[in-house]
This record gives C-alpha cells, structure tokens and sequence, in this order.
C-alpha cells in the first residue's frame, strides 16, 4: 500500500487562560462557536485522511492553549490519540517513524488541573517560558494582567515523578536578548533546581508583527551573537548536548521551515474542521487548505501543495541563496515568514550558516545542481537560467576546444545568425551547446527573414566569393540510414545563397537580410506536423571547418558528433493541411 | 471544447496546446483551459514542472498564479515555457553519478516534527 504521511497538529480550542503580549493569535483566543465537539473532529479528520490512506504519524495538540479544556475532553483527546499510536504503530514505525507519547504545547498555566491524565499516558510536554526569567511576568500574563510565572514553576515541579518527556522553549526578542547574562543564569537555574532537563530546550525566534509594537525582532546578527554566547557558556559543560543540537534544532535542515513544500507534509487542523498549514499561517487565507467536512482530502492535499508553492514565489529567488551552497538544506526557509517581512531569504540565514558550519554540514559540491532540481521543482523563475553547465571531462571539454579555435566560435556563438519572425527577433545558438529548445510556429502569413553578420562570408575562408550563406531543412521525421545505422531527422533540403546574392540584396550596417519566406513555404508538404522540423544556418566554409576540425580531433569529433551549427526548430501549420 | 480555429493566430495557440498534450497527462478540459487562458491574457506564462504546470500572467503580480496537476510523460525533458510567442522545451539534464542532484523529488524536512513559533514537538524523534 502507497501511503502519504503526515504531521498533524490539533487545535481542539482556540482558547486561551493567558494574554501573552506577543502572542501570534492576538485576539483569537477565545474559544469559536462550532457544532462540533473536539474529539469528534479529531476523530472524524483522521479516519477520513486514512480512507484515502493520508497517515498522521504524529498528531499534536496545540491552542489556543489545550489545558483550558475540561478534564473529561482533555483526557478523551489524550487517550484518543494514545489508542491510534497503538493501533498504528507498525505502518508509522514501518515508514521510519518514531512512535512518541501524545503531546501537547502549553503554557503550562494550568497543567495541574489535568496531571492526572498526563501521568496516565504518559504526555509529553512543551511548555513555554520567557527568557530571561525576570521578563516571563512582564509579557507572558494571565487576560487580567496577572502574572504567571510562579504557579507555572509550581506545575513544572508537579511533573518531576512522571517519566514523560518534557521541556520548555523560550521565545526571544531584542527586548530578551539585550539579557544575555540573565538568560545564561536562569538556563543553568531551571536545569539545576527544576525537573527539565535543559538538554532538551529550544530558542525560538519573536516575531514582531504581532506584538503590538511591544516587542521587536532581533536582528540576524544579533541571533548569531545569541548562539556564540551560547555556545561560549555551554559548549563542554553538562548543557554541551543542548547546545550543539536542540537548542537551536528549530534553524536546522530537519525542520517544517527547511522543507521543499511544507504543504506536502505538515497540517494544522482547527476544531471546525479548517485546515491550515501550521500556527504560523493559522488564520489567514493565504495559507487555508480548506474544511476537512467540506472538501476531499485530495483537494486539500493539492491546496496545499499549490498554495505553499505559491507563497514561496511571492518573493523571488534570492541570488545569494542560489551561490551560498547550503540551499540544499536550507531551501530559503519559511514562506510565511518571508513574505511577511518581504524577504527573499530565510531570517535565520546568518545564524543558519553558523550552524551548518559548527555541525560539520558541508557546502553543497555540486549546488548547480542541486540549485537546478530545486528551481525545476518549487520555483517559477526561467529554469533555462539554471541550468548547469556540464561538468569536465578528462579531456578538453567542447567549451574549452571552442575557445582555443579562432573558427568554432562563429559556428557556436549566438551573435552570428538572427532569425526575424515577424519582427521577433531570435538569436541562434548551437543546437549543442544551447540549455533549451525554442520551437517557431510559421504559416503561409509568416515573414521570416534570416540576419547573418557581414563578416561571416570571409572567416575560415580562402575565396569568400565562393562562400555562401548554407541552411539545411530537416524534418521531424525521422529516418535510419548510412554505414553506422543511424537514426536521424530526414534531410529535406540545402539551400546555398552566394556572397554575390547577399551582396546585392538587402542588408545594412552589420547584416546580410536574406528573406527565407518562400523557402520555408517551398517544402511545406515535406514537414512534420507532430514533431518539431530544423532549419540549421551556417557558412559553407564553417561547414568545411567543422568536418575538417572533426576528422583532425577526436575530442572534438566524439563532443560535436550531432549538426552543431545555429538552428530554430519549427512547426509549418496550414489550414489547408489542417482540414486534410 | 475550443473551437476550430479560424485565425492563424488561434490555430497556433490551438497547436501549441496539441503539443503540451505530448509531454503532459492533460485532459481536454485543462487543454480549453489552457487554451482560454493565452486567449485571455496577451501575457500569459504557463511553464512545466515535472508533475504540474503553473499559469500566471507576466507583470500582473495581482493575477494570482494558477497551478494545475499535470504529469510530465516526457523523460527527455525538465521543463517547458509556453507564452503566446513561445514554446521552450527544457531538456533533461542529466548530472554525472556522483553529483547531488536530487532530481526533484526530495521534499526535505527529514524530522518528524512540526516546529513553528510556539510549536516544538519533538516527542518522535
């Protein structure tokens, strides 16, 4: 069976005991109106996602704030999820997963009203403190402005005897971070005289947005001055595993922010039955996958998938991000985050490159590459653009033959031939060397006139008298034929238009303007119409170079062994042919 | 369904969705829809993924761009831009074998959490 996994976070209640300052909800923390009970949702979602086998591997619950729950619906939700982890443990384990204990975020404000149920199934707890301690009461308060820091210091040590997994994270602002000394102490505090394990702890970064003007954003080097400050305290001490990997796991390459497409995998689902892509996008259209009691799961896979894509290409590709090397594990971070501050680059970047480089996670060798897949995938800039120039051989690469050769290069520059179609210009390049395929579309109304560079009638020529303008016609069909059984496209025509011709025909400064209308026209039955025909364009003495350069260099031969001159490839369409 | 085309102009929009339909999975109803779409919009931009095409309309950033599932069949190309003046085919690129390239179907995001602001669930891993 061909599962899709994915990570699903539940919001049961939207509210919340709390009225913290920062808080990414602002005033929807109360609790919506819906026919729907909170375990009736949950249960209705995932049934739903695995008829169309879509797995949670994890399902989370977040708020809101989950504890303001009455105790009967937060234990019903609890052992809910307990049962499915049992009952799904080997198709999860099967695709790679850990099994983990149900887990809830909170702000811990009212953890004892169910620590019955956390003992019982053993919760795993992220809870949320600030940084510095002194700082916690001053922005993470109760709705009436009561603090709430010592009654959560009491919970915590309510969990002490329960072998769950739990750990706090703290979120830091400039106004945070302007504490560095206070943070590092009360670090060393909650590990000493509380029941965390402070391994297990993780920064997260403020966003100020929704912060009413309170709090402010730290700057990117100011998040790297964080980490070294860290890392400057702790790296060798018991908190040495913390620092070096959780505290700062949220910026690494393992995280929803580093994904391709974070829509393919990662859900929030409301007690509505809304769908959205995480906290972060909760709320806002942009970032809705719709209503798992209205649309189809495939729908909202797709959703998903396209509006995630959309929303990265809101800004365009940074440069500096396709040059870094580490795109392959940072994939320009979260779209969400960086469409709000109209950013092209992840806004950990700096602090992510620290990272990289204290993790011993090594620059992508061959990020072209890799810059390439990821464009062909999530990006909507010119592909063409990206494409990697083909790697050395051991020997002389055409690229390098065509350099050191006074004559190649008017056989594969994209200067010497310019096809007018109708007054669009097209400059021809070499079939070999080009990074993609233009097809024209002529008719009998089209005018096409062919510009070749004066100068050409007289390079790699003894007699330009006897030089001429050279185009081959190849149709789209295909033949086999010769010595070596080849297949190739079938030779319709070679027409030669002589220095004299052009000579007295139209032309200015810089270009014979020879009309090719009539010759395209002449052989209109011999084309291909579901496959793309070729007009090639050179001199015949390039053409006489290019066969002598073949036969004198073997390098050369095995790189250029296909037509390499300047081409157009073309569809001829006719009604007369149409209607036939 | 389009009608048949009575202008050059519309007989090479027509055929350039004819040949979309040799790379790409589309029924007829994406075909009218794509159809329409370069009708409609003189800019219009469609360009080929390797399992979707993306619609949108150059210099219109207030057009939000259209994404509609199409399989690519072709295995010779990457990619492919249609407009009302082009149709670019992007070959395949084939890196060497010992290169990175993840061939597009890497998703990353290896870790089985979620973690956003105010979310760090780590409880399986």
């Amino acid at each position: 069976m061909d599962y899709k996994f994915i990570h699903l976070l539940y919001v049961p209640t939207m509210a919340c005991n709390m009225g913290c300052k920062y808080c990414y909800l602002e005033d929807n923390t109360i609790d919506e109106a819906t026919k729907y009970k909170s375990l009736e949702t949950l249960e209705y979602a995932v049934e739903k996602f695995k008829n169309s086998n879509v797995i949670p591997f994890n399902i989370s619950l977040h708020g809101g704030e989950v504890t303001t729950l009455s105790k009967e619906d937060f234990h019903d939700l609890i052992k809910y999820i307990s049962d499915y982890y049992n009952e799904n443990t080997q198709i999860i384990t099967d695709a790679g997963f850990k099994i983990g204990s149900p887990h809830i975020k909170t702000n811990m404000y009212n953890l004892k009203e169910h620590i019955e149920t956390i003992k019982e199934f053993s919760v795993s707890i992220s809870g949320s403190l600030d940084l510095p301690l002194s700082l916690h009461d001053e922005y993470r308060v109760t709705k009436g402005n009561q603090k709430t820091l010592q009654r959560i210091l009491e919970n915590i040590e309510l969990l002490k005897d329960i072998p769950n997994k739990k750990k706090v994270s703290a979120t830091i602002f400039k106004e945070h971070f302007e504490h560095l000394d206070e943070i590092v102490e009360d670090i060393k505090f909650l590990h000493k005289n509380t029941c965390l394990d402070m391994n297990d702890f993780n920064f997260m970064i403020g966003f100020d947005y929704n912060s009413n003007g309170i709090l402010h954003h730290i700057t990117e080097d100011e998040q790297v001055e964080l980490y070294k400050r860290m890392h400057k305290e702790f790296d060798g001490t018991d908190l040495d595993y913390g620092v070096n990997g959780p505290w700062f796991d949220e910026f690494g390459p393992t995280y929803c922010t580093n994904c391709d497409n974070c829509g393919e995998k990662f859900f929030l689902l409301e007690k509505n039955g809304d769908i959205y892509s995480c906290v972060r996008g909760q709320k806002n259209p942009d970032y809705y996958y719709g209503n798992i009691y209205e649309n189809s799961v495939e729908e909202i896979l797709t959703t998903a998938k396209n509006k995630i894509f959309i929303n990265h290409n809101k800004q365009p590709l940074n440069e500096e991000c396709t040059k870094c090397g580490y795109l392959y594990l940072c994939k320009t971070g979260c779209p969400f985050v960086k469409n709000t501050y109209n950013s092209s680059k992840s806004y950990t970047c700096k602090l992510q490159q620290e990272m990289y480089k204290d993790r011993n996670l090594l620059k992508d060798e061959y990020n072209d590459e890799f810059v390439y897949g990821y464009v062909c995938k999530m990006r909507l800039e010119d592909k063409e653009k990206f494409v990697p120039d083909k790697k050395e051989n051991e020997y002389s690469s055409l690229k390098e033959l065509i350099e050191q050769d006074e004559g190649l290069k008017y056989i594969y520059d994209s200067e010497s031939f310019v096809l007018k179609v109708d007054g669009q210009e097209y400059h021809l390049a070499s079939q070999i060397t080009k990074k993609s395929r233009e097809i024209i579309y002529i008719t009998p109304e089209t005018k096409i006139e062919i510009w070749m560079k004066k100068h050409l009638i007289e390079e790699m020529c003894e007699y330009p008298e006897n030089n001429s303008l050279y185009m081959m016609l190849l149709s789209g069909n295909l033949v086999t034929y010769g010595d070596e059984n080849r297949t190739k496209q079938r030779h319709i025509a070679t027409h030669q238009v002589y220095k004299g011709v052009l000579d007295n025909g139209n032309s200015n400064e810089e270009y014979y303007i020879y009309d090719i209308k009539s010759m395209i026209d002449n052989y209109k039955s011999e084309y291909s119409s579901d496959k793309p025909n070729n007009l090639f364009f050179t001199t015949s003495a390039l053409r006489d170079y290019h066969y002598i350069k073949q036969k004198n260099n073997a390098y050369y031969h095995i790189q250029a062994i296909n037509l390499p001159f300047q081409n157009i490839e073309f569809y001829y369409l006719d009604k007369e042919i149409k209607n036939d | 369904m389009i009608k048949d085309p009575e202008t050059y102009e519309e007989l090479i929009r027509y055929k350039k969705c004819v040949d979309l339909t040799a790379h790409y999975v589309l029924s007829q109803e994406k075909v009218d829809f794509i159809y329409n779409f370069l009708t409609t919009y003189p800019k219009a931009l469609i360009e080929g993924n390797k399992d979707s095409l993306v619609l949108s309309v150059t210099d219109h950033t207030e057009i939000q761009p259209t994404i509609m599932p199409a399989m690519c069949t072709d295995k010779n190309i990457d990619g492919v831009k249609v407009t009302n003046t082009a149709f670019v085919l992007i070959p395949h690129y084939t890196p060497p074998s010992s290169s990175g390239y993840y061939g597009g179907s890497s998703s990353g995001g290896t870790s089985s959490n979620n973690n956003n602001n105010n979310n760090n669930n780590n409880n399986n891993r």
